[in-house]
């Protein structure tokens, strides 16, 4: 508890709660980019996961950040992701980025922006910050090439052939990943801020 | 044992204090009832006992509480929790863990009790409670009755001097209240303290040793239970108090007393008057029936079928009350008929002769949930009632809700009203949505006197409107004011349909 | 028979996740994959166990065939499937047997003798609490949407896109945060906040089982590093 005495009991229940909430976003995020580009291009859904979870969990985290406008929430739901990722079929080492963005968000929102409602700008960078978190599982496709690679010089291909191969699907899939990441978070940031303001103002849900 | 002086509170973003200066003792292996209108305070002196103000809840506070000659105030969270236990109202939010053994083992974990004596005094409590069939069962799978009993096993799992119980009755069906009834005695003949803070007093009756009445804040009036027992109809309703005894509840006819009403949050909620110069409407208003007829449902992986109505015809010149015990097939009856669960196939419904397919019941029908709060969406009174409403509803929006008792709300976040209010709002969508058939699920449970008898109008008002209404409820006393026939169900049939409720 | 302990499922998040830095022969993937089921039968969860069996078996048996899929498009699509998904089967294996196979109460005894902090344990185990909790809110919501006749389909959910996740945002929201308030309330009334240390009614003691999949696993992981 010595790093974050910052928050109570109350803070920590609500941060597991908006943490599931946020799991559930991701869940449904992959489930339907799946549905969607699964068939067509099967392990590259994870790369539009992101983007689908920026757009859907924008209002647990601006209500998170309403309800515990203190350091370390953040970074415990940026933690928690990551364990999930480490033991639910996401490859491990995704846990680090979240935890990494989770941290950086965190010291954006409420050290920097020291968790005031009306700093909007920094709220919604911060949840930009986070939602990159989520690129985790994208790392397998490096796997998934590895293998795919080996399988094709396995059968005799030539490194050139392989080459031109990916030349052209690395870099702009890379650029095209991130660029969708970022306006799926920022939509689901403005909504979020939206329904949260429109919705949880004025003491409403006060336990 | 327990000594409280001169308490007072205002919750942070409180105006108006919560308490203001509340005395009262308990001696050891007493049982205090704590009672009185919703909003009175009688929470937050729980609150002041077991440590959740200032833990959990800040605002300004003065006075003390001795527990055993030990000031609250003085000891950490912790230390007071395995002195006080508390039990709370709903019976779904209560539990921390997932499976009912973690449950009771839970408070011995966090105080680091060894895993033997975790294991013997889960065995003796269990023991105690009746539950041991329920251990290493998922929370989940648990009916209210047993989380409630759990959560109050699991509050006793440290050996506390004093038990709080903060409502445990009111998500309970009848036969639950009463196996609530038999363990707090068994508690109370082994000595325990206790502090009940209730609404349905007649569990209470023999249990509690003394009443204690709080109104605003303030102690208004102490009884002992033969007092209590021999309080006269009108005293106790302008306590507002709810019945003692089943024998009570009988006697009362559709007479809110007027003081009730007006004390209360909105003193424009009289549909009792109107009542009066629109009686004719009713007559007025052609009849209604819905014809029910094969109706089967059977649960996926279900052997029985959990509904199986033959024929069944209502009426909107009747208030149908819906009753049996839980299980009994009451709920399924309303999500079939409402449509909501698909009814196999050869079911016929029938809205004046006309048969309706399972859309058209659901666009015909309106279920007001007994957790009203999954049917709010808006973030204001007047939003919500018209959300999904045709057009020219926008029109009677303002009729509607004077009928209701809802226009200074109009502009209010549905969430932040009580949950009698949170009804009426749900009462008035179904209105302006035009709306034929509408069932209320368990309206009110946790309610007062004064809320239930605002649900009892409310129910008048779509009577009036010519609305089929049923009720599915385990609360007598509000049964026997609002219903003029009872359904009962047993293992998903239709076993009694009878004009009286006895 | 006893079901393996909390740390041989740690142990299996490990060896599945180093497995993907190796590339494997086809025999290997085929063991490792076996293995990974395993814990799935110990535990008497038998159709799950045959059913991860059975679709290992088919990207086994398709890595294995690679040399003959066409060179066209359909061929690098089944190549792509079976030898780039088939890599990170062992993965979702684990997954599958971390789901089916833990008990929360075993996974929060495990990461406290992990020496996890608190503020990971408290915050995890309320997770994990409140995902059935959110299940049901959903399908309440979502009935209580049809009475008002709001994006009662799917198609009409994905025209307002943004109207139906207000709508099913709003109660769930405000159902959790309710739930917050009642499960702090109830958790330190039971005495959550005691500094001291916490002790546990679940026993996890190191079996037999748990030593033979460790030595299987290791043995494993030798003919991974070396293959």
């Amino acid at each position: 508890m010595r790093k974050f005495t910052g928050l109570r009991t109350k803070d920590l229940i609500n941060v597991g709660i908006y943490s599931a909430l946020y799991f559930i976003c991701m869940g449904i995020a992959e489930g339907l980019t799946t549905l969607i580009t699964g068939l067509l291009f099967p392990g590259f859904t994870s790369i539009f996961v992101p983007a689908m979870v920026g757009l859907l969990a924008g209002p647990v985290y601006m209500l998170l950040c309403q309800k515990v406008p203190r350091f370390g929430a953040i970074t415990i739901m940026g933690v928690l992701m990551g364990l999930f990722f480490l033991i639910s079929g996401h490859f491990a080492f995704a846990f680090i980025p979240y935890a990494v963005c989770g941290f950086l968000a965190d010291v954006i929102q409420t050290v920097v922006g020291q968790g005031d409602p009306q700093k909007k700008g920094l709220r919604i960078g911060s949840y930009l910050v986070f939602t990159f978190g989520s690129l985790g599982p994208v790392l397998p496709l490096w796997f998934m090439k590895n293998a795919y690679v080996a399988s094709l010089v396995k059968r005799g291909k030539s490194q050139d052939y392989i080459n031109v191969l990916f030349s052209h699907i690395t870099l702009p899939t890379f650029i095209a990943c991130i660029l969708v990441t970022l306006v799926g978070a920022l939509v689901g940031a403005y909504f979020g801020d939206k329904l949260v303001s429109k919705h949880f103002t004025s003491g409403a849900g006060r336990g | 044992m327990l000594e409280v002086n001169g308490i007072s509170f205002t919750y942070e973003d409180h105006i108006q204090p919560t308490l203001t200066d509340l005395s009262f003792q308990l001696a050891s292996g007493e049982v205090l009832c704590l009672t009185g209108k919703s909003g009175c305070g009688k929470t937050t002196v729980s609150r002041f006992i077991n440590g959740l103000i200032p833990e959990l809840y800040e605002g300004q506070k003065e006075g003390n509480c001795q527990l055993e000659g030990t000031e609250i105030a003085s000891l950490p969270m912790y230390q007071l929790s395995q002195r006080v236990g508390s039990v709370f109202q709903n019976p779904k939010t209560q539990f921390f863990t997932t499976d009912v053994t973690s449950e009771l083992a839970f408070p011995l974990e966090n105080l680091g009790v060894d895993r033997e004596r975790i294991r013997s005094r889960i065995a003796e409590v269990a023991e105690l409670f009746d539950i041991s069939h329920l251990l290493d069962r998922s929370m989940f799978a648990l009916s209210g009755g047993e989380k409630q009993m759990v959560a109050i096993a699991s509050s006793y799992m440290l050996n506390p001097a004093l038990l709080l119980l903060d409502e445990p009755s009111s998500n309970l069906d009848a036969q639950a209240v009463e196996t609530l009834a038999g363990v707090l005695g068994k508690l109370k003949v082994m000595g325990l303290a206790m502090v009940v803070i209730e609404h349905r007093l007649y569990y209470l009756r023999d249990l509690a040793d003394r009443f204690l009445v709080m109104d605003k804040g303030k102690a208004i009036q102490e009884f002992s239970s033969e007092q209590m027992a021999s309080l006269s109809q009108d005293t106790r309703q302008q306590l507002g108090l709810r019945a003692l005894s089943f024998g009570q509840e009988g006697e009362e006819l559709h007479k809110p007393s007027s003081s009730v009403v007006s004390e209360g949050e909105h003193p424009t909620t009289r549909p009792h008057q109107q009542a009066e110069h629109n009686i004719g409407g009713s007559a007025t208003i052609p009849e209604m029936k819905l014809q029910l007829s094969h109706l089967t449902y059977t649960y996926k992986g279900g052997h029985t079928p959990a509904l199986t109505v033959e024929h069944l015809e209502l009426s909107n010149r009747e208030v149908v009350g819906i009753v049996g015990c839980n299980g009994a097939g009451k709920s399924t009856f309303a999500r079939v008929l409402t449509g909501l669960l698909k009814a196999k196939a050869g079911a016929v419904f029938q809205l004046n002769e006309q048969t309706m397919s399972d859309h058209d019941v659901t666009r015909e029908s309106f279920l007001v949930f007994q957790d009203v709060n999954y049917q709010l969406f808006s973030e204001s009174v007047g939003k919500e009632l018209l959300l999904g409403a045709p057009e020219q509803a926008k029109d009677q929006l303002d009729e509607v809700a004077h009928h209701l008792g809802l226009t200074e709300l109009l502009n209010c976040n549905p969430n932040t009203l009580s949950g009698g209010q949170k009804q009426r709002v749900a009462v008035g969508c179904a209105v302006l949505s035009g709306k034929r058939i509408v069932i209320m699920d368990e309206p009110t449970s946790g309610l007062d006197l004064m809320h239930m008898q605002q649900v009892t109008q409310a129910i008048e008002y779509l009577h009036r409107l010519g609305k089929i209404v049923l009720v599915i409820s385990h609360d007598r006393e509000f049964l026997l004011k609002t219903c003029s026939r009872y359904v009962t169900f047993n293992q998903g049939r239709v076993v009694r349909d009878k004009p009286t409720l006895d | 028979m006893k079901q393996a302990s909390i740390f041989t499922t740690f142990f299996l998040i490990i060896l599945a996740n180093v497995s993907l830095f190796f590339s494997m022969p086809v025999w290997l993937q085929a063991a490792l994959c076996c293995f990974l089921c395993a814990p799935l039968f110990l535990t008497r969860k038998y159709k799950k166990g045959l059913k991860w069996l059975l679709i290992s078996a088919i990207f086994v048996v398709g890595n294995a065939c690679v040399l003959l899929y066409p060179d066209n498009f359909w061929g690098h699509y089944l190549l792509f499937l079976f030898s780039g998904f088939g890599k990170l089967l062992p993965v979702v294996i684990v997954a599958v047997v971390v789901f089916s196979t833990t008990r929360v109460s075993e996974l929060v005894y495990g990461l406290r003798c992990l020496h996890v902090p608190q503020w990971i344990i408290i915050p995890l185990s309320v997770l994990f609490r409140f995902f059935p909790t959110i299940r049901y809110d959903y399908r309440q919501i979502r009935e209580a949407m049809k009475f008002r006749g709001l994006a009662v389909s799917g198609a009409s959910m994905l025209l307002h896109p943004f109207r139906s996740m207000e709508l099913i945002y709003v109660p769930l929201l405000n159902n959790a945060s309710n739930v917050a308030a009642d499960l702090t309330a109830a958790a330190l009334t039971r005495g959550i906040s005691d500094p001291g240390t916490k002790s546990s009614l679940t026993e996890v003691s190191i079996g037999v089982v748990d030593i033979g999949m460790v030595v299987v696993g290791l043995g494993l992981l030798g003919c991974l590093v070396y293959a």
